[in-house]
């Protein structure tokens, strides 16, 4: 079971958050400040941990930069009032590892967490993905399903890697935004479904696996075994 | 006149010796006679000789050349005179001399002419010395303005020693601004401490919902659960909007700022919008000038704006219509340009677009919040580029500029000041 720490003040948000982990399997560890949220950090133990950027008592980014400048590599999410791109900046400077804006669905920060635990460790470089049938390679950019190679254009490769990297985990919209173009805003409904849309029907077809939509929240890339 | 009436009702006989003994009393050299007989020949007085252009009607007549005179001059300047047929046959004439009076005239004129001269002249050159400092002023105070006008509101206008005019009136506008700032502080506070009130019971709100989502439901009610979670997801989006429209205003924000290629952000923007285009049975034509310079600014902004521009013409663009997207050089600028042939922006509202949450009346159908232009508008802004809507060329449709003035232009503008 993955265990999680939560550092946030507000108790109804932490409570929608802590309840939302307990769902999803977590077991969760709250802390309604950041004195108790250090200690709590610093004792260990934890997958990740999501922080709340303002505190009463300490500054969200003075925490993290704690437990960084201790050598704990404890994934953190960070959440933040605090939108403008300069502070996702500092937030992830500071060493987070996730930025997470209020309000925010508890769909995309439990998607985050998720993400943040399967992330590879640093250093270490893959070459080959593997999803059901398909095949990636990473080097030479090039899809394969049963020996037959699949062209794909660099966006659509893109968003394959990064499902496939995320394969059976809910990732939303502004994940895959964020991800694969790179840019920190919510481009709307439409575009990312078609963008979607394509690199379905380009997999599509025997028992590959397919990139379901979750209505209202984004999608997953299943395995149809 | 009076002379000519009173020599009149002097008998012919006494006239020599009452024009004699006149002129003991009259001014020397200003009034003088002459006596002649029919023929012309001088009898008595100072006036030598008949002058024929002198008409003998008894009337004063002005001469502009003298006549001729005994000493002291020879010649009177101009004079007044009056020509006089007697009953016996001789002619008189009586004169007075103008000339002295024009030449007081003269010495006045002159008399004026320097006076005017010496100090008409002292007084330019001393306006222009005089000038030259408040003017002075009056620049510093107007690079003061522009600097206020584009964001600067910490700033104030400069006050001199001298406590005069001038500094009163900057003074009286130092105190606006004060309050102008105080205002907006007061208003940029309200507005953050509105966004910050919402955030919270926002947060909680969508925790709610998803909460709920979570519990087994029936399908009725968990049809009403989506569309509460909808309808909190566009609450979200346009508030998210409004806030990050307020922070992209605080126009001093540039420290993202870098150098990057307009052509690259172009070609991305293109192909992230083409499969939409394509879906929506449009077609998207892409046109790049090569050999685009780089600009400064921040790419993930300018992105957003160039998304916002595209969603917009596709959202508006009839099936089967045409967008063209380009970039190119058009003399000192860099342009980036959106081109549609959907309904177009009436004239009237082109202002009005690019204000928060304003839709033209047409479009009010059309799903989106209204703030795509006035956030563009807002990220033209503080990169100090233009945002320009006008009619498309083909004469129906939307054209959406960004233009960029490029950067070497920018450095010679600001030279010579």
């Amino acid at each position: 079971m993955n265990r999680a720490l939560v550092i946030e003040d507000d108790e109804v948000t932490a409570k929608a958050i802590v309840n939302t982990l307990t769902s999803h399997g977590f077991e969760v560890l709250w802390t309604a400040n950041g004195r108790d949220g250090l200690s709590a950090a610093i004792s260990g133990g934890h997958d990740v941990i999501t922080l709340d950027r303002m505190l009463p008592d300490f500054d969200g980014l003075t925490i993290i930069s704690t437990l960084r400048s201790l050598g704990i590599q404890t994934p953190v999410l960070m959440i933040s009032a605090l939108s403008d791109v300069d502070e996702r900046v500092k937030g992830l400077r500071s060493g987070g590892d996730d930025y997470l804006t209020k309000p925010f669905s508890t769909v995309e920060m439990i998607a985050r967490v998720e993400v943040l635990l399967r992330r590879p460790l640093a250093g270490v470089s893959e070459r080959l993905l593997s999803v059901g049938n398909l095949h990636i390679d990473l080097i030479e950019q090039s899809l394969s399903r049963e020996g037959v190679q699949i062209p794909l254009l660099p966006t659509e490769f893109k968003l394959l890697t990064y499902f496939m990297r995320n394969a059976g985990q809910l990732v939303t919209r502004t994940m895959l935004f964020q991800a694969v173009w790179g840019y920190h805003f919510d481009p709307g409904t439409n575009i990312i479904d078609v963008h979607i849309g394509r690199l379905r029907k380009k997999i599509e077809g025997g028992n590959s696996p397919v990139i379901q939509t979750i209505r209202g929240s984004g999608y997953v890339l299943a395995s149809q075994e | 006149m009076q002379r000519a009436h009173y020599y009149q009702k002097i008998d012919d006989a006494s006239l020599k010796d009452e024009l004699a003994a006149s002129e003991v009393y009259s001014t020397s050299g200003i009034d003088a006679y002459g006596l002649f007989e029919a023929d012309g020949t001088h009898i008595a007085g100072d006036l030598l000789r008949l002058r024929a252009s002198l008409p003998g009607d008894g009337q004063v007549h002005y001469l502009e050349r003298g006549l001729s005179i005994a000493l002291p001059r020879e010649q009177t300047r101009s004079s007044h005179a009056l020509m006089q047929h007697r009953d016996d046959g001789r002619i008189l004439i009586l004169s007075r001399d103008g000339g002295s009076i024009s030449a007081v005239g003269g010495i006045i004129e002159q008399a004026l002419f320097w006076g005017f001269s010496l100090t008409l002249i002292p007084g330019l050159i001393g306006w222009w010395l005089l000038r030259r400092r408040p003017l002075r002023r009056v620049q510093r105070l107007q690079s003061c303005t522009e600097s206020i006008v584009s964001g600067n509101l910490g700033e104030r206008l400069p006050l001199s020693p001298r406590r005069d005019e001038l500094d009163m009136l900057a003074n009286a506008v130092n105190v606006m601004l004060e309050h102008i700032e105080q205002l907006m502080h007061e208003v940029k506070g309200a507005c953050d401490g509105i966004a910050h009130d919402l955030r919270t019971p926002l947060t909680r709100l969508r925790a709610h919902l998803d909460q709920l989502q979570q519990l087994p439901l029936d399908s009725s009610h968990a049809e009403t659960l989506n569309m509460a979670l909808e309808e909190s997801e566009s609450i979200m989006l346009r508030f998210q909007g409004l806030l990050r429209i307020s922070e992209l205003e605080d126009t001093r924000r540039r420290s993202g700022f870098e150098s990057f290629q307009p052509a690259a952000l172009i070609t991305q923007a293109h192909e992230f919008f083409e499969p939409l285009a394509q879906e929506q049975g449009l077609t998207l034509l892409l046109e790049i000038s090569a050999d685009l310079p780089a600009l400064s600014g921040d790419v993930s902004l300018l992105f957003e704006a160039l998304v916002n521009l595209l969603d917009n013409a596709i959202k508006f663009t009839p099936e089967g219509g045409v967008i063209h997207f380009r970039g190119y050089l058009a003399g000192n600028s860099l342009n980036i340009e959106v081109s549609d042939n959907g309904p177009g922006i009436p004239e009237e509202e082109r202002e009005s677009v690019i204000r928060r949450l304003y839709r033209v009346d047409s479009t009010r159908q059309q799903p989106g919040h209204g703030l795509g232009l006035s956030l563009v508008s807002a990220i033209v802004r503080l990169h100090g580029f233009v945002l320009s809507i006008q009619e498309s060329p083909r004469g129906c449709g939307a054209t959406v500029s960004i233009i960029c003035p490029l950067p070497e232009v920018k450095a010679s503008l600001a030279a010579p000041s």
